[in-house]
This record gives structure tokens, sequence and C-alpha cells, in this order.
């Protein structure tokens, strides 16, 4: 409880500081509305092409897109501090955290809010909410309470492959481009599973698991799947943790300070 | 309380040669060599010290600080500040100290150094009378309400400092770790620094351990002093101890008419001189045994060598010593 | 032109030397690309699976299209431009401006040692997935891999001539990430980079046609795809050319009024 009240009042800080710049807060609170454009562009010019993906309909596919969006969007507006921890041991950061009595990953966490977040999560929230609509879902109290748990543990699926990659990163002592590349496959997230080649399924359902963000609540709120396939991201979302935390710890094992 | 026992760290630093090809070479095996920075250090001090640590850059001071805050892991060897283990219990640990590291911030840069204190009050878990009481020690002797309200990116290096020092000690730590703390700073702005530090090692115990190229600090501060160089300590003793066995010694400074390079050495290979160097191209420094010359027979034997434009006696400082030590360090090693 | 080069060459040097010293990063940056690739060879090959012909592209031009774009995103892609407006944005720039040399011509001869590695690296990738994944047997006749192979090289001239104008409307706004994403948008869209231009409505095709950034990736995709051949692909060159000339000119115009701009406002 009270690493979450840190971890706010953190927040509250630098969101504060951040509005000392008031238009550059407005400013990135819109490019963060906007920033899914290409994405959304994307898919709205190939489907006047194409009736569907492997019998997926356009606002289907726009589900998962709007999935990805809003836990990209979490991770930007409140854990964007989890990014360059490679960084962060150069400028002598991690040091600092170390002799404060709270622990590390809170403090990485909470370094950094960035308002192009909040429009982000919104461009999602939004997309998805359309696409139901247009879709004609039947919902249910049931699946209700699936959806809003979809979002809260896909956004921390998010967070945690970002934390795990960018200690990947930290371990490999500055090979940036390895978290790059493990971001560039939430790409995958955006589309239904069924086109991958099943070692890429499975990958996508376990070690690196955009796949749990966004398709396996998307089939059971779409009536494609039935209900127990759910639990898939709650498994995964143990995994990942438990994952990030293993690399995490390798990483700080291997840690020798900046300036060394 | 701290004490240290065979500590040792060794780095693995990876070898790049120079060029494309070497960078090629490195890209296909990465080679590495081993550096030892801290070699089987011992020491102990107990509650209430303040302690120097120094030595030259690169000997093995930052790393020892931070293997003693917990944010290095030794390669072996043994730590216990205040009976625990700081890496192995850094949360713990880290309730105890304050740290404060010259060269970069305590403080979130963007937000109000006020609002940097209260979420360092939250971190810590500072009752409200210890808070304010502090604050207001802090304002007394920093005048930290002037700047309180503004975020550390537009304080000025000197008020920063004052605000990074405050941030350290607001928890009450038992012990401080200082590294390089005057780094920089305006003389005001270390007198005021020295002043704080001063007062919460006498009036509240605090043990301060500190390392600084400035050794005004250390005679201000410190009582004891630790000299490092090449990760090994060369010497660990009480100020008022290192004074009687260098004060001993008197110190000349003669400014000479002529250039003399040679005459140190000559000078040196003499019974009862103890240090000779020149300061510049004209001054001579130079420190002997009493018992065995009057100042005046220093004076004449120089003359033998150059002509003299003048002289004065100079007070043995700390600063002499410590040159001195490095000086038999290398001899010995 | 021998001593011009001469002097400017260092920059090309140092920054490969720069790139490839950071190894791990280096080589994981050729799976990167990967990653980018293969999202899109999965999704054409469920697209194709329903039907053979999507608006004129089978499936081998539409993966050889694909892995043309990743050739060119990944030889000058935004970093180039992000290095750039970081450099304007934080001040580092003014660093460079003291020196007795053009800066649009030491960036570019910078970008160009980026590029040699990562293009390096990215065509080998390229060639083996155009081997694995396509027939390419009807593509590789001398003359449209000439003329590809000089189109390519004025592709990445205009590219790197659009990013570095780009680059420099960061002198004009405290918001360099909003200029940087805006124009990655315009240029991903027009380009074709995002889509083969067939793909959008008519309308918008002539928009593109009247702009630069088609000349950058989807005209060399057209040589090489034998879609455009014989005077057609002459006429793209000299296109291409032109569009180098002007944005060459243009940037350093632009460059010229920004400094002055700066100097005068004081920062």
């Amino acid at each position: 409880m009270r690493t979450i009240r840190i971890f706010f009042q953190m927040t509250g800080a630098n969101l504060r500081g951040l509005m000392s710049f008031k238009t550059d807060f407005l400013v990135s609170f819109f490019a963060g509305l906007l920033s899914q454009t290409i994405g959304l562009l994307f898919l709205s010019v190939l489907f006047q092409n194409i009736p569907a993906i492997a019998g997926w309909t356009v606002y289907e596919v726009a589900i998962l897109y709007g999935y990805m969006f809003f836990g990209e969007g979490i991770l930007t507006l409140f854990f964007q501090g989890t990014n360059g921890l490679w960084h962060q041991v150069r400028l002598g950061d991690i040091d600092r955290y170390m002799t404060r009595p709270i622990s590390l990953e809170l403090q990485i966490c909470g370094r950094q809010t960035n308002l192009a977040g909040a429009g982000t999560a919104l461009t999602g929230l939004a997309v998805m909410l359309y696409s139901f609509g247009k879709l004609q879902i039947s919902w249910n109290l049931w699946k209700a309470i699936l959806f809003v748990v979809s979002l809260i543990l896909g956004a921390g699926i998010r967070v945690d492959i970002n934390f795990a990659s960018s200690a990947l990163a930290m371990l490999l002592e500055g090979a940036g481009g390895i978290k790059g590349a493990i971001e560039r496959v939430q790409e995958m997230g955006k589309y239904p599973l069924d086109i991958y080649p099943k070692v890429f399924r499975i990958i996508l359902l376990t070690l690196i698991p955009y796949a749990a963000i966004s398709y396996v609540p998307a089939v059971v709120l779409l009536g494609r799947a039935p209900y127990p396939y759910f639990l898939l991201l709650p498994a995964a979302t143990l995994l990942i943790i438990g994952l990030r935390k293993w690399i995490f710890a390798k990483a700080m094992e291997r840690y020798e300070g900046a300036g060394n | 309380m701290i004490s240290v026992r065979k500590l040792t760290k060794e780095f693995k630093i990876p070898v790049k040669p120079p060029g494309m090809k070497g960078a090629i070479r490195h890209l296909i095996r990465g080679e590495y060599k081993v550096k030892v920075a801290v070699e089987s250090v011992d020491f102990s001090i107990e509650q209430g010290e303040a302690v120097a640590y120094i030595g030259p850059n690169g000997a093995g001071k930052s790393t020892t600080i931070k293997m003693l805050t917990g944010i290095l892991k030794p390669t072996s060897g043994e730590i216990l500040v205040n009976g625990i283990d700081p890496q192995r219990h850094r949360i713990q640990n880290a309730k105890n100290i304050g740290v404060v590291f010259g060269q970069r911030t305590q403080l979130w840069w963007d937000i109000p150094v006020e609002e940097s204190f209260a979420l360092l009050k939250n971190i810590y878990e500072v009752p409200d009378a210890v808070y304010n009481e502090n604050l207001k020690l802090f304002n007394e002797i920093f005048g930290l309400s002037e700047f309180i309200g503004r975020s550390a990116r537009k304080l000025s290096l000197g008020q920063r400092m004052r605000a990074d020092l405050a941030a350290a000690l607001l928890h009450n730590p038992s012990t401080v770790f200082l590294d390089e703390p005057t780094i920089g700073l305006d003389i005001g702005t270390k007198e005021a620094m020295r002043e704080l530090i001063q007062r919460i090692n006498r009036e509240k115990g605090v043990t301060i351990i500190l390392t600084s190229h400035d050794l005004k600090d250390v005679e201000d501060i410190c009582r004891r002093i630790i000299v490092i160089d090449g990760g090994r300590i060369i010497c660990d003793k009480e100020i008022s101890q290192l004074t009687k066995e260098y004060a001993m010694d008197r110190g000349l400074q003669i400014t000479l008419l002529d250039m003399q390079k040679e005459l140190p050495a000559r000078l040196l290979g003499q019974e009862g001189i103890s240090y000779a160097a020149m300061e510049d191209a004209h001054t001579l420094e130079i420190h002997f045994k009493p018992e065995m010359y009057t100042a005046f027979e220093i004076v004449e034997e120089v003359n033998k060598y150059a002509r003299i434009q003048d002289f004065r006696l100079r007070e043995p400082s700390i600063e002499r010593m410590i040159e001195k030590i490095y000086r038999s360090g290398e001899q010995s090693a | 032109m021998r001593r011009f080069i001469r002097r400017y060459i260092g920059f090309t040097r140092c920054t490969m030397e720069e790139r490839i010293a950071y190894r791990k990063g280096f080589l994981v940056s050729a799976v990167l690309n990967m990653v980018g690739i293969l999202v899109s060879v999965f999704l054409w090959r469920v697209l194709f699976a329903q039907e053979s012909v999507i608006q004129g592209y089978d499936w081998n031009q539409m993966i050889l299209y694909v892995l043309i774009v990743a050739l060119l995103n990944a030889t000058l892609g935004f970093d180039t431009e992000r290095k750039l407006s970081k450099g304007i944005l934080d001040g580092s720039i003014a660093s460079d401006l003291t020196k007795p040399i053009d800066f649009q011509s030491m960036s570019f001869f910078q970008a160009l040692g980026h590029s040699l590695v990562e293009g390096g690296t990215a065509l080998i990738l390229v060639v083996l997935l155009a081997v694995t994944l396509t027939d390419l047997s009807p593509y590789l006749n001398p003359v449209s891999m000439a003329l590809f192979a000089v189109s390519l090289m004025l592709a990445f001239m205009l590219k790197f001539c659009l990013a570095y104008f780009g680059g420099l409307m960061c002198f004009f706004t405290s918001n360099g990430f909003g200029v940087v994403y805006l124009r990655q948008v315009i240029t991903d869209v027009f380009s074709g980079a995002m889509l083969p231009l067939a793909f959008f409505p008519a309308w918008f095709q002539r928009l593109a046609g009247v702009l630069p950034f088609q000349a950058s990736v989807y005209l060399p995709t057209q040589i090489f795809l034998g879609r455009i051949e014989g005077r057609g692909a002459v006429r793209i060159l000299a296109l291409q050319a032109l569009w180098v000339v002007v944005m060459w000119t243009l940037s350093g115009l632009f460059f010229r009024f920004a400094v002055k701009k700066i100097t005068i406002q004081g920062g």
C-alpha cells in the first residue's frame, strides 16, 4: 500500500513538473491522441482492398489494435521510466535509487511520466468502443468484467515486457537494439494469432505475450472462443512477471555501477 | 559503526583496439581484462567518527563508497555497516545512511525542491516533528527557504548542493557518505556545507565518511584520514597523530633568481632533508629535520647552488603530509 | 570534388566505426529489421491465400515490395532525423556550427556512414529473405538491376534531404517529437512505404505524384519490379535527381534562414 502511495506521489510530482511547460503539456497529449494515426490509416486503406484477414473483419482487427494502443498508452503515461535502463545506469540514476530504502523497481517505474500516453490510451479505448458498437456485441456483466480485467492485465503485461526487455538490454551491456526488437514484436499483437506459424503463436502467448494483451481477450469477447480461453491472460501475466523479475535480478547482479 | 575486512572489488573491462579493424575484431570476439579497483582493504570506523577517505583519481575511493552504500557487490571480503551487510540488506541499510554524490543530484530534476523533500519524507518515513526540526536547522544554516519552491533544474550549483545535502540528512541518518560534496562550489557554499556537516557530526554524533580533493574540507571536518592508492590503503591515522609525525619537520619556501631543475635532487640526497621539490620554475619547497639543521643553514646550503631572492617559513599543511604519504606509498610499493 | 570528398569522408568513417563498436546493439538491429518484415510477410501470406492478385500485385511482387521498403527504411530511417533534431533541440549543434565545414554536407556524410553499416546488414537479410520467399528470376536482368541500383542511390540521397529538411523544422518549435512524428506519418503514407500507392484512392495517387516522397521509396520499387521499364525508368531517375537537387538546395536555404533567425533571437 505504501509502495502504491509513493508511486502515485512520484507520478503526481512528475505531472506537476510537466505542467510547468504548459504548451508542451497539451501538445504531447494531442501528439499521443494522434500517435497511432499510421496504424489506423494502414488498417483502413488495407481493408479498402481486401474483405478480411483470416476471417477477421476490419472492426474485429481494430479491437486488437485498440488493445495494443491502450497498453502502449498506459506504459507511456505511468511507466516510461522502465525505458532505457542502460541509460539510467550510465547516468548514475541506479546508484541513487540504491541508496534509498524503497524498492528499485518502484523508483524506476515512477521515474518518468509522459502525458502523450493518456492520448494514446484514450485512442485505444475509443477505437475499441467504436468497434464493439459497430460489431453489435451482446454485452453481459461477465463480458464487462472481463473487458475491464483484460485492460488492466494487458497494460500490466505491456509494462512487464518493456521492463524485462529493458533489463535484458542492461544485462547485455547496452544492446539497446534488443529492446527495440522486442518492442517491434508488438506489431504481431495487432493481428489475429491465426496468421502466424506455430512457434510464433507459442512465443506470443508465453515469452513475449503480446497476443495475451489483445488476441486472448478479443476472441472471448467476440464470441470466437469459450470463456475459459480467457485464463491464458492471467497465466501469461504471471509468467511475464516472473520472467521480468528473473532478468532484472540477473542484470542487477552484473551491475557494476556507473562511471566504471 | 562500520567494519570492513579484506574488501576486494574487481571489474571486467572490455578491450577495444582502435580503428576499424579493432572495432570489427571486438565485434567478433569481445576481449576483457580484469582491473582490481579495491584490493584487500581493512578498516573500522566507530559511531560518531569523522573520517576522510582520500586518494588520487582512480585510487578506488568511489568504488569503496559504492560498496559501503550497497550499490556495488564486493568481489570478496566483508562489510558491516551498523551490523548490516549493505549489499544483501540494501533497504535496511539505506534507512540508516545518507549519501551525497557531489557530481550528481539526488533531487528530482523537474519538480520543486519542496516536493522532492516531501517525497523523501514519505520514502524514508520521517516523522513530522523530525522533518520540521531538520528543515528549521537547514534553513538556519543554508537559507533553504529562498529557493525551496524552485525546481532543481533552476537552481545554481551552490543552491543545488545545499538542497542535496539537506535531502541526504532529512531522515537523521546515523552514517553519512559524502563523495566530493564541495566540488566546484564557491567559498561561501563550501563554508556552509562544512558547518552543517560539522554540526551533525559533533551535536548528533553522526558518522561522517568524506572523500574530497579539497583538503580544507578534510581539515575542517575530519579527525582521521584513510589514504587509498592503487586500491590499497597506504595510511590510516588520526590527523593529530599525522601532524605530530610530519610537523617535526620544518619547511622553507625559497624563491630563486635562477632556474634550478636539478637542485631538489641534489638536496634530497643529504641526510636530514625530508622533502625538496620545485613548486614552479623559481620556487623551491624544502623540508628538514630541525635537530640537524637550522633554517639559516638550509638557506646557506641552497645559496651555494643558486642566488636567493626571498624565503619564508612554511607551516606543515595537510596537503604536504598527504603528498609525502603518496610518495612513501610509491616507494614501499 | 575529390578534395571535398576527402575532407568529409572522415565523418563517414567515424560514424561507421561508432556503429560497429556498439557490437551487440549492431547485431541485434539486424534482428530488429527482421521482426518488422516478418509481420508483413505473415499478413500478406494470409491475404494471398484468399486471392492471388491484389491491386495488380501478386505474392512475389508484394513481398519484394515489402523487402525493398524495409531495405530503404533500414538504410536511412527515422533515426537520422531524430538524431539531427535532437542536436538542434539540445543545442549540441552549436559546436558543429563553429567548425569550418558545411553542416549539411557533414550531416550527409555522417548519415552515409550510418547507412553503409545498417544498409549493409539489412541487404544481406533482405537478399536471404527474397531468395527463400520469392521467385527472383524474372527480375534479375542486368539492365533493370543497373537502373535500380542508380535509383536506390538517388532514393537514399532524397531520403536524406527529406529527413534533414524535417529535422530543420525543429528550429521553429519546442516540440521536436511532434515535428518528427508528423513527417514520419506524411513520409510513410505518401512515399508508399506503408502500402503501395495503388492501394490508395485515385485522388490520393495524383497528390502523391506531385510530392517528393514517392521518389524516395515507391519509384525505385517500380523499377525493380519491372512495372516501369525503358524510357519510363530513365524518366524516373531524372525525376529523382531533380528532387534531390531541389530538396538539397531548399534545405541549404532553409538552414541559412533558420540559423539567422536563431542568431537574431539569441537562441
